[in-house]
């Protein structure tokens, strides 16, 4: 990783140096970005600029180069010089350091809402919906509705005359019912 | 180009005919290596005759190009016509393409009855050719149910152990629903006294009668399409389905219920599909995002794809009943890159069930080691199925959503959840199967694409690059078409 990792240094630092200038208060991007008369940032900023070597030299008055350096100090203290302080310090803030650990518990409330959620529902619209009303109630349903339709009737097909001939008469009272009643 | 010219007779019968010869000259499974030599032959014919078809194209005009006009059963003016506009000759192009993709896909995985499948892909290629390009209802709706009974063979033949069911279920969805759409083309003779389709979008038609006209069409093709609630069909014939038929199934035939629907229903029955617009727009959303949750949780990766494509054809009539022109190129555009996309996975699939004889997400795992050729392949096909820019899936998905937002913010914004879901339900399967340790022995055991999976592959990731890098030339072919389509759709009939 090292090799990479100075091959890609060696640009950036090269960039930043020769491009920082002409980009921001130079002519680099033509008329392609536009900056309203309002808000006059850049024109404000190159107040300010005095050149790539100065600028260079503020960042090492400015709170983030400092901040880096503690953090860079701390890392060395513990994990260097002391390396028995972290396990302190981690016994000493446990729910904080619990906290941050699982970076405030966003992925696992996401993996559970959103992933686990999504699961619920497309397990829910899989097995009910499509298998169990869409299959089963109105696709295999019909036919097997017609199925039992049919194997109910069937009965009715004995083969014997007489059998026939009762459901004849039957049918003769109900029409002279239904003719006499209305 | 709207002189004599044979082209689409051609794109229609040369793959017929090839599938005769097939049949005829190599039917014993002793002559298998001719009968794939022939069919490869024939495929390629096929395709060779639709270029002209591009080519010759006529951007500046929406009229039928490369028209042909002959008598066929004269006492009920039922004519042999054809003709492509710039919303049908796409498709004749893509389906001839996957012909040959599908014909060379079965190369080696098929060993039974080998004749008798090329035969029933060439001889469905050129019905599904002849769908697109007939411009008389009769001829439309021979060539529409003609067109099953390949597929059904198809599947029932050599499908899976649940062949049967899935082929049967398939057949009878899809003949039900179409057999009010024969009492609506008659209905339209009676009152036109003609089967040309184009003589049916000037016929006044009381509001009443559209509704009951767009039912009988809307049935036929909304369980082609499919679209939420009658799209069950679908997983299971996909499941059952060799890869070949699989890959047609998903590349052309669901184009042709949605085709329907922006050839006969928008433009014959106007009124009622204004009324009947929000109706529409609701199975869309549901079969988006309904369907997407169903996607998610599928544990078989052929009904997961089968799935993700009612999503993605939930967009393509989404786009149609805008009625705005960004809303139908969208919609044409999505359904041509579905055709690509959806059949690329299929293949995906397909390639890895002939090495392990699984389809089960869990069976697989960490297919990247073995496989590292195929892996990049497939990681291309799920980014585009996810609709990832410079993919074709984005094309289409875009100009939908963004018709859509024109509409109404809220309607673009369930639309994009299928980015979300898409995204989540593709790539959470290409990482539990590609991604991770080696899963078992048979994954370790596996080896990379042969040289033949490769070029099949590249073939269809060429053309994912291509249309979603430079949609230009697919959209000025469809534009003129669209833009005059949607003047007429826009025409009430009342």
């Amino acid at each position: 990783m090292t090799v990479p990792l100075i091959l890609l240094a060696i640009p950036s630092i090269y960039t930043g140096w020769t491009y920082v200038e002409p980009m921001l208060f130079g002519d680099w991007f033509g008329s392609s970005i536009f900056v309203s008369d309002a808000h006059r940032v850049m024109s404000e900023m190159k107040e300010e600029w005095h050149g790539v070597g100065a600028f260079i030299m503020h960042g090492f008055v400015s709170p983030p180069f400092w901040l880096a350096v503690a953090g860079f100090g701390a890392a060395v203290y513990c994990y260097l010089i002391n390396p028995a302080f972290p396990d302190r310090l981690k016994r000493a803030f446990g729910p904080i350091y619990t906290l941050l650990d699982q970076k405030y518990y966003f992925d696992r409330f996401y993996d559970w809402f959103f992933a686990g959620g999504a699961r619920e529902v497309g397990d829910v619209a899989s097995e009910v919906g499509d298998r169990t009303l869409i299959d089963g109630v109105m696709v295999n349903g019909s036919a097997r509705l017609v199925g039992f339709a049919s194997a109910v009737m069937r009965h009715l097909q004995s083969g014997y005359v007489y059998h026939y001939a009762f459901t004849m008469i039957i049918g003769v009272f109900v029409l002279l019912y239904w003719w006499a009643v209305r | 180009m709207t002189g004599a010219s044979h082209y689409l007779s051609l794109a229609i019968w040369v793959p017929i005919a090839a599938g005769i010869i097939v049949l005829v000259a190599a039917g014993r499974d002793r002559d298998a290596a001719t009968a794939r030599w022939i069919a490869l032959v024939g495929a390629i014919a096929g395709f060779l005759v639709t270029i002209p078809l591009f080519v010759q194209f006529d951007v500046t005009t929406s009229a039928m190009q490369f028209v042909e006009h002959r008598e066929w059963i004269p006492r009920f003016e039922i004519f042999y016509a054809v003709g492509v506009d710039g919303i049908s000759m796409p498709f004749v192009l893509l389906n001839s393409f996957m012909t040959v993709l599908v014909v060379w896909a079965g190369w080696e995985v098929i060993t039974t009855r080998v004749a008798q499948y090329m035969a029933a892909f060439l001889i469905m290629s050129g019905l599904m050719n002849g769908v697109f390009a007939a411009t008389d209802a009769i001829l439309f709706y021979v060539f529409f149910e003609a067109m099953l009974i390949p597929m059904y063979l198809i599947i029932g033949v050599w499908g899976g152990p649940n062949r049967v069911y899935a082929a049967l279920k398939f057949f009878l969805y899809t003949l039900l629903g179409s057999l009010l759409m024969l009492v609506a083309l008659i209905y339209l003779y009676f009152t036109s006294q003609t089967f040309v389709i184009a003589e049916w979008y000037r016929v006044p038609l009381e509001l009443t009668t559209q509704i009951l006209l767009f039912v009988a069409f809307f049935l036929a093709f909304a369980v082609k399409v499919p679209m939420w609630p009658v799209h069950t069909w679908l997983p299971d014939a996909h499941v059952e389905a060799p890869t070949g038929g699989s890959v047609i199934l998903a590349a052309i035939t669901l184009k042709i219920g949605a085709y329907g629907f922006a050839r006969f229903i928008l433009p014959i029955v106007p009124d009622a599909s204004r009324t009947l617009t929000g109706f529409v727009i609701a199975l869309s959303l549901i079969a988006i995002v309904y369907i997407g949750f169903v996607a998610l949780v599928q544990k078989d990766m052929k009904r997961l794809i089968a799935y993700s494509s009612i999503s993605h054809m939930g967009f393509v009539t989404l786009g149609f009943f805008l009625f705005s022109p960004l809303g139908w190129e969208g919609a044409l555009a999505q359904m041509v890159s579905h055709g690509f996309v959806s059949a690329a996975l299929f293949l995906c699939v397909g390639v890895m069930y002939d090495r392990m004889h699984s389809r089960l997400i869990s069976d697989y795992g960490g297919v990247v080691n073995t496989m590292p050729y195929f892996a990049a392949f497939m990681m291309l096909f799920a980014m585009a199925n996810s609709g990832l820019p410079g993919t074709s899936g984005f094309v289409g998905e875009f100009l939908v959503i963004l018709a859509a937002i024109k509409v109404n913010f809220w309607l673009g914004f369930a639309a994009g959840l299928t980015l979300i879901l898409g995204a989540a339900y593709t790539l959470w399967m290409y990482k539990r199967v590609i991604y991770g340790a080696v899963a078992n022995d048979r994954v370790a055991a596996l080896k990379d694409l042969s040289r033949r999976e490769f070029w099949l592959l590249a073939a269809v990731a060429l053309a994912v690059l291509a249309m979603g890098l430079w949609p230009k030339p697919l959209i000025d072919v469809m534009q003129v078409s669209v833009t005059d389509m949607i003047a007429q759709v826009a025409k009430s009939k009342l």
